[in-house]
């Protein structure tokens, strides 16, 4: 995207008519057919209402006017740009109502506060050809295009599709990744964040790269900060979102290994003493580093337990994660030992004889969102609660969302039939329909994968497809066995019988993926290649989960993404059932 | 808790340790039989000497002294007498052991460039390792530390001077602001003008400090008086720490019999202080009374 703005003119300063000016947006918007300007938007310095267009001409490396005939479409474009701090109101004001024509350049005002440099002249515009890709390999024409960056990481794209390109990718949701060539180039990846119908056969689109969408979506409140240089601040606040190594430290800055004291809040558990488990140190509200933290935070006062370890790492953010993993760690331990109910402690693995009751219903024990992170060596603290946005909306049953008559009567029918019992037929699919919502309702990551693999069994668990032998071979299989096993062990019939079964099992069964791709094919379901990645990642990772190994992380986006597909795959198999 | 208390909770875990539980074993041993009792106090007291400087490897080096005199004629009854104890070479590895940890630790708590790991030198309880951490951290707090890093980092003379300060103090048991003390200063002083080797002198010293509170805590050494048991209590300031002079009640156990060099002061209203002892005189009048006067050093921040 680069070729659509110009990232050294924010950092400029500019005077425009002779009032000191900050460059707060550069857009790349399409005045014609294939035809584009690059429009920027000035605010005052002193003044944050005063707002002034210019136009950037590329070529000819000029700031200049813009002309008169093409002012409809970019102030068209710029109203549908999310300004911050009230200027959106100004800026939807604008009209071109009573602006004179003029060849010289002249200031005309478009609303009160909105000025823009006009000529009636032509001035030019640059010819581009923008493509955008929904499905791989089907490259769509747009049919209105505006690009804003607001910074380098602050982009929004807005385009319009035609309703016939839209139905011919069916496998793409407003989930999934959009792809951007100029002129034939590769130019990024944006993700739809709204998506309207503006007319009858178009629908608007307006997108954000992937980093907007995440740090928007994330929320570090109540911050206070003392001591921190600001390389170390950014790096944290900037990876908390999702984006690791993007801070650029300078050459100069001692880069080595620090300590860091990371302080969190446990609820739901109370002390009679101090102790530890593992590093992590779990403390009460005398002890004299929790005073220290609580006198620098008031927040923290109100908990009566907290948990303190002490992490040696290069970057204040690998220090949170792997401090926060070990208090984790560290409650999981300690609720495994004190939910134990055996008479000798330890889950009977040691002597000591304890007195137990029956209750098994205290709150749940877990880290409150008041994090405290200190650098001892930098007499530095920082603290803020972090927790990921939830918009504390109630999700709104529209009638529009809800599919064509036909459709919903047939599930509806399928509902009434399963009635609430086991059918075996229908029930799976309703139980995956459960487990999907589970994935989708979940905080944790590890919860949100194995209950979206599970969804996914109940679908593929009736499903038949070829087996990895044919009948024949798996018969000559069978009898070199049983000669190697007669050969090797001897008589023992109880044991042969065991191979076997377990051979034909194997082999009679057909894969996970097979089954999978046998469905998709069978009710032709649109299924993306990169949603099949997707399930493969996540059933990769769902095995890495329970059989402890570490696991990357899939961003939060991807997750949905995946919910999403599994659910449509679920829809298409139930709608073909008989009712 | 500070750097220091923290030094002694390091001493009472590294009790739990299997090598802890090893050489006190052997302590035990060596004090129970049934030799000569002059060549046990020698043995010890030679222990003390040198503790400051060697810690735990004092006891090692205490063995090679008396080896090292086992011709000389006029001590070969006390040598042969100390070097008879038995299960002494077996007390002697443990400590050693103890004292490689002990030697690790202060990489741990004055390096930046050191990654958390289990020690190798020992086998290490759970609450050891968190002691270690939270002693690393504390000592993060100290003011200067950060400048010695930097020097350290940055001024190639500033390695060079702690190699010559080594050389200088020659592994000894060197009081502060003795003689020696002073000398070596002055010496570094003239050597490296451009660097800050008064850096090197603070860590050094506070290096030593910590090891042998480490040291004197295992061993239930730490001089441990109350406020209480002193009579009249002098304290002068100088630039990074004061210096006391307090004369203790008769009451007080004078004779005690932990040897340390380590004060712990103790009050029923303050977290406990730490001092470096640098005299004990014990005063015996006519009428039968006594009194011990002591001095020692209080370093600010630890």
């Amino acid at each position: 995207m680069d070729r659509l703005y110009n990232l050294n003119l924010f950092s400029q300063d500019f005077i425009i008519g002779r009032v000191p000016s900050k460059l707060i947006l550069q857009t790349f918007v399409q005045v014609g057919e294939g035809q584009y300007m690059k429009i920027l938007i000035f605010q005052a310095l002193n003044n944050a209402q005063i707002v002034t267009l210019l136009a950037l001409d590329d070529q000819n490396k000029m700031i200049g006017p813009i002309s008169t005939d093409y002012l409809p479409d970019i102030i068209n474009a710029l109203k549908s740009i999310p300004f911050p701090d009230n200027l959106d109101i100004q800026l939807g004001e604008m009209s071109i109502d009573g602006i004179g024509q003029s060849e010289k350049p002249i200031f005309v005002k478009l609303s009160q506060c909105v000025s823009a440099l006009v000529t009636s002249a032509p001035t030019t515009a640059t010819k581009t050809d923008i493509k955008i890709e929904l499905i791989l390999g089907k490259q769509l024409e747009v049919a209105k295009f505006c690009f804003a960056a607001f910074d380098g990481i602050n982009t929004h794209v807005h385009f319009d599709l035609l309703e016939e390109d839209l139905k011919s990718c069916p496998a793409w949701g407003i989930l999934s990744k959009i792809r951007f060539y100029i002129d034939g180039q590769f130019a990024g990846d944006y993700y739809a964040q709204i998506a309207t119908i503006s007319s009858c056969n178009t629908i608007s689109f307006w997108c954000q790269t992937k980093i907007s969408s995440v740090l928007d979506r994330k929320m570090m409140v109540k911050t206070h900060i003392e001591g921190f240089n600001i390389f170390e601040i950014s790096d944290f606040i900037v990876s908390s979102a999702g984006l690791l190594n993007c801070v650029s430290i300078p050459d100069d800055f001692l880069k080595a290994h620090k300590w860091y004291t990371l302080i969190v809040p446990v609820v739901g558990l109370e002390l009679d003493s101090e102790f530890g488990l593992g590093c992590v140190e779990f403390c009460l509200p005398e002890n004299e580093e929790i005073r220290r933290a609580i006198s620098f935070e008031n927040a923290l006062r109100s908990f009566q337990t907290y948990a303190l370890v002490h992490i040696n790492s290069e970057k204040m953010y690998a220090a949170y994660e792997q401090g926060k993993r070990q208090i984790e760690q560290a409650l999981d331990l300690l609720v495994n030992l004190i939910k134990d109910d055996s008479l000798l402690s330890g889950h009977s693995l040691g002597s000591k004889l304890i007195e137990r009751n029956i209750n098994r219903f205290e709150n749940k024990v877990g880290v409150a969102p008041q994090v405290y992170i200190e650098s001892p060596s930098a007499h530095a603290k920082f603290s803020f609660d972090y927790f990921e946005r939830k918009d504390n909306t109630t999700l709104v049953a529209k009638k529009q969302l809800f599919p064509d008559r036909l459709i919903l009567e047939k599930l509806e029918l399928l509902l009434i039939k399963a009635n609430g019992m086991q059918d075996e037929e229908i029930t799976p699919l309703f139980n995956s329909l459960k487990w999907i919502r589970k994935a989708w309702d979940s905080a944790d990551y590890e919860d949100q994968i194995i209950s979206a693999v599970i969804a996914l069994e109940f679908i593929i668990s009736k499903e038949t497809d070829a087996p990895l032998l044919d009948k024949s071979t798996r018969k000559e299989c069978v009898r070199a066995i049983e000669k190697i096993i007669r050969e090797k062990i001897g008589e023992n019939e109880g044991f042969l019988e065991t191979v076997i079964k377990k051979f034909h099992h194997s082999y009679t069964e057909p894969p996970f993926t097979n089954k999978l791709k046998s469905l998709i094919k069978r009710l032709n379901i649109p299924v993306s290649e990169e949603e099949m990645a997707l399930i493969k990642s996540a059933r990769d990772q769902r095995n890495s989960i329970i059989h402890g190994k570490n696991e990357i992380l899939m961003p939060s986006d991807d997750v949905y993404r995946l919910c999403e597909c599994i659910s449509r795959i679920a829809f298409y198999k139930l709608y073909s059932l008989e009712v | 808790m500070s750097v220091l208390e923290k030094c002694e909770k390091i001493g009472v875990e590294l009790r739990s340790t299997p090598e802890g539980e090893q050489a006190l074993k052997y302590l035990r041993q060596i004090e129970n039989i049934s030799a000569d009792e002059i060549a046990k106090v020698e043995f010890f007291k030679l222990i003390n000497k040198y503790s400051l400087k060697l810690h735990f490897y004092a006891v090692e080096n205490a063995i090679d002294i008396f080896k090292a005199n086992d011709s000389n004629s006029e001590i070969k009854w006390l040598v042969d007498s100390v070097l008879s104890i038995e299960g002494l070479e077996e007390f002697g590895e443990c400590n050693t052991r103890l004292g490689a940890f002990v030697q690790g630790l202060d990489h741990i708590a004055f390096s930046n460039s050191v990654h958390y790991q289990l020690p190798k030198d020992i086998t290490a309880t759970a609450k050891l390792i968190r002691l270690c951490n939270s002693l690393t951290v504390e000592c993060q707090r100290i003011d200067w530390l950060p400048s010695f890093l930097k020097e350290y980092y940055t001024d190639p003379n500033f390695k060079e001077a702690i190699s010559r300060f080594d050389q200088l103090s020659e592994s000894k048991r060197i009081l502060p602001f003795s003689r020696k003390d002073r000398m070596i200063s002055k010496i570094l002083k003239k050597e490296f003008p451009d660097s800050k080797t008064q850096l090197i002198h603070h860590l050094v010293r506070i290096l030593a400090y910590i090891k042998c509170v480490i040291f004197d805590s295992f061993y239930d050494n730490l001089y441990e008086i109350r406020e209480e048991d002193i009579c009249s209590y002098r304290e002068l300031q100088l630039t990074d720490c004061k210096y006391i002079k307090a004369v203790l009640k008769p009451s007080c156990r004078i004779l005690d019999s932990n040897r340390g060099w380590i004060l712990k002061l103790c009050s029923n209203k303050m977290p406990a202080k730490y001092a470096q002892l640098i005299s004990k005189r014990f005063e015996f009048n006519s009428r039968g009374s006594s009194s011990v006067t002591i001095k020692a050093i209080l370093y600010h921040g630890l």
